[in-house]
């Protein structure tokens, strides 16, 4: 999926996979956190975005 | 080619007055030069209608998903491989198909020829050995064959049906030299800028007919998700950004299934380059898996399963 | 009508000047290359139509039936919904050459999509502003059948203008009104003189002996009243596909389904073919397979509509013989329909 997407066009960072389970809320919450500073840096996503 | 075109029907004869299948689908003659059509004979007396040629570019497998009774199939290499993962995915009983194998030395791609004549129209067409003799109001041409194949079929790597009940014709030599990623390559080192504007580029031009989808034996579900309205996924207008949605699922959804037969890239009235999208999803499952869809009745598709040691290295 | 028939001719070459002057003060459509498909587009500049095709890939009703059109707007909040209209087409637009099959095809649109209660004002709009300049046929294509279904090459059916390609030169024949006023913008075109004339009538000639394809559809919609039930439909549908091709790029289909997507009630093409045409909020479908769907797409071109208006809804113009992904020819099916021994 990743290398599809990756494929197309659209920016790799915006798609991303991490294995968590319910219990480990602390690697959720770094999970989270590193996925919003990767996608706040590659801005709004326009790609795909209805005119 | 005549041989070949004999053995299928002498063996069509067969099954049909043996009783062995209900109904041979197979190729007859179009009413346009250079074409085939579907052709479905279930009496015997029929199966002079049935021909074989490079213009034999229809997948039959399409026909055969859903069907209760028993069937013959002409199969080409990726026919036959594509009928293998409709029984794999459970789409019909595997002991009532009878693949009649055909080794098959690749299609004609019309819109190669059309691209050639630039607008001349065909009117007559020949194609002799390795030779298409066309003629026209104003013209007549001889073209080497094997300019004009369909781009999947230079780089097929199973012109010999892997699975089939009926092999009919002599297996012919399978091409071991062509790269057949060389143009999902060429895309890959592009930018990620460049290769968003050329996939918007190809598929603006998309009118959103679906007949990359009906002409593809793996899109058989009976609700495809582009009908789905409760919850709708993605809008059914032609706004770009839903029709990059619908290729790119349905890229998704073939992935690991797709042989690359080429129906989609032929079907298409606007000359979308689908090859270019989907072939990398077999790209995909060879490097990641190692893996060729339509070659085992009994290896359970990748994607159908998770092993301990399947790659994840995109985990995090 | 109270205007002398006028015709002039244009150099080639001028061409494009003359569009280009339209282009000033009209909103220009004609048929654009890219790469291998020829479509119609909105042009600015004369040297973007591109005259050199048989015919387009698709077919120009999407200049007044465009594929995906807002109807009007909505915003809902808790006790009201706004509906705001959606801006018509208010310039004047001009097509230029439409092959005399696809200008047929509006004559045939206007009579369907003007009857009934409600006219479909969308479309109507669009054609009251739109002026058609047709471009007649030297060479038709193998698939060409217009001649078999009350059509020319050289036909005047819905045009204002009609160009006539006569080698150097296109001889331009006023057919209307407004064709009239159209040419009266360009004084600087020379009259046609009898040579011209002589030529585009030994080309016209030409083209009709030239339309290979005839197709009888004498007694066919007699015929299919007594067919709906018949098992020929089983067997004709047997290699088609059901996908949309046909319908799409002929240029007299014109259903289309409505839905609301953010905040817009917006109309697309539908097509008789797809498993959701007439698929009913209760979950049954009348049409549930590819035969009761192949069987719609005959009835309604050479029966129903023939019932309504008297007239086949085909044009001829052979997109989809050509285009089907298996070669199902709808002149073949015609075909047996016509020699099928009555009851």
């Amino acid at each position: 999926m990743k290398d599809l997407l990756e494929y197309i066009g659209i920016e790799p960072g915006r798609v991303n996979f991490s294995w968590v389970s319910a219990a480990e809320g602390e690697k959720f919450a770094k999970v989270v956190t590193d996925v919003v500073k990767e996608v706040k840096t590659l801005g709004p996503a326009k790609r795909l975005v209805k005119r | 080619m005549e041989n070949i075109e004999n053995s299928i029907r002498e063996v069509a004869e067969k099954l049909l007055s043996e009783k062995k299948v209900d109904l041979i689908i197979g190729y007859e003659r179009g009413t346009l030069p250079l074409r085939t059509t579907p052709c479905f004979v279930d009496k015997v007396e029929d199966v002079q209608k049935l021909v074989w040629n490079a213009s034999c570019d229809a997948n039959l497998s399409k026909y055969v998903v859903g069907r209760k009774e028993k069937v013959g199939v002409v199969a080409k290499g990726c026919d036959a491989r594509l009928i293998a993962v409709c029984a794999v995915e459970k789409q019909f009983p595997r002991e009532n198909v009878v693949i009649m194998g055909v080794p098959c030395l690749g299609v004609i791609d019309r819109k190669k020829i059309e691209a050639k004549l630039e607008g001349k129209e065909v009117l007559e067409a020949v194609v002799e050995d390795e030779q298409i003799k066309v003629k026209g109001e104003s013209f007549e041409l001889v073209l080497p064959k094997n300019d004009f194949l369909c781009d999947s079929c230079l780089t097929c790597k199973h012109r010999n049906p892997p699975i089939h009940d009926v092999l009919v014709g002599e297996k012919v030599p399978e091409i071991t030299e062509a790269n057949e990623f060389a143009e999902v390559s060429s895309l890959e080192s592009k930018s990620v800028e460049e290769r968003w504007k050329h996939f918007e580029e190809e598929l603006s031009k998309c009118i959103r007919c679906y007949a990359c989808r009906n002409v593809c034996p793996l899109c058989y579900c009976k609700m495809c998700f582009v009908d789905q309205s409760m919850p709708a996924w993605f809008g059914k207008t032609n706004d770009l950004s839903d029709t990059m949605i619908y290729h790119i699922v349905r890229a998704f959804h073939v992935a690991g299934r797709c042989v690359d037969c080429g129906a989609c890239s032929r079907a298409c009235p606007m000359d979308i380059n689908l090859r270019e999208l989907m072939k990398k999803t077999e790209k995909i499952m060879k490097e990641r898996y190692g893996y060729e869809a339509g070659l085992s009745l009994e290896e359970v598709p990748p994607l159908g399963e998770f092993k301990m040691e399947d790659p994840q290295e995109f985990i995090k | 009508m109270v205007f002398t028939l006028k015709w002039k001719v244009i150099e080639k070459s001028k061409l494009p000047i003359l569009i280009g002057e339209l282009a000033d003060e009209y909103e220009v459509f004609a048929p654009v290359k890219k790469k291998s498909i020829v479509s119609f587009e909105r042009i600015s500049a004369g040297n973007e139509a591109y005259l050199g095709f048989r015919n387009t890939k698709k077919s120009p009703k999407e200049i007044f039936f465009p594929q995906t059109e807002t109807l009007f707007t909505y915003k809902a909040s808790k006790k009201d919904v706004e509906l705001a209209e959606s801006p018509t087409v208010k310039g004047k637009r001009v097509v230029l050459a439409v092959r005399p099959c696809d200008a047929r095809s509006f004559v045939l649109l206007d009579k369907f999509l003007s009857s009934g209660e409600h006219e479909d004002v969308y479309y109507l709009e669009k054609r009251k502003n739109t002026a058609i300049v047709g471009l007649a046929c030297n060479h038709p294509l193998s698939t060409c059948f217009c001649t078999s279904l009350g059509g020319s090459p050289f036909g005047k059916e819905g045009m204002d203008l009609l160009l006539q390609d006569i080698n150097d030169k296109y001889l331009i024949e006023t057919v209307t009104e407004r064709g009239e006023k159209l040419i009266e913008k360009f004084p600087w075109l020379k009259d046609a003189e009898k040579p011209d004339i002589e030529k585009a009538k030994k080309l016209s000639e030409d083209a009709e002996t030239a339309m290979r394809s005839k197709v009888s559809v004498d007694g066919v919609s007699e015929k299919l009243d007594e067919m709906f039930d018949d098992p020929f439909w089983d067997q004709i549908c047997q290699k088609c596909l059901n996908c949309g091709v046909c319908t799409f790029l002929c240029p007299t289909c014109c259903c289309f389904d409505i839905l609301d997507e953010e905040g817009k009630r917006v109309r697309i093409w539908d097509s008789c073919q797809f498993s959701c045409f007439t698929l009913q909020g209760s979950g049954h479908n009348p049409r549930p397979s590819g035969k009761e769907r192949m069987r719609q797409r005959i009835m309604h071109k050479f029966n129903y509509f023939v019932k309504n208006y008297g007239e086949n809804f085909c044009v001829g113009c052979g997109r989809c013989v050509q285009e089907c992904p298996v070669n199902l020819d709808i002149r073949e099916v015609v075909g047996a329909i016509s020699t099928r021994k009555g009851e």
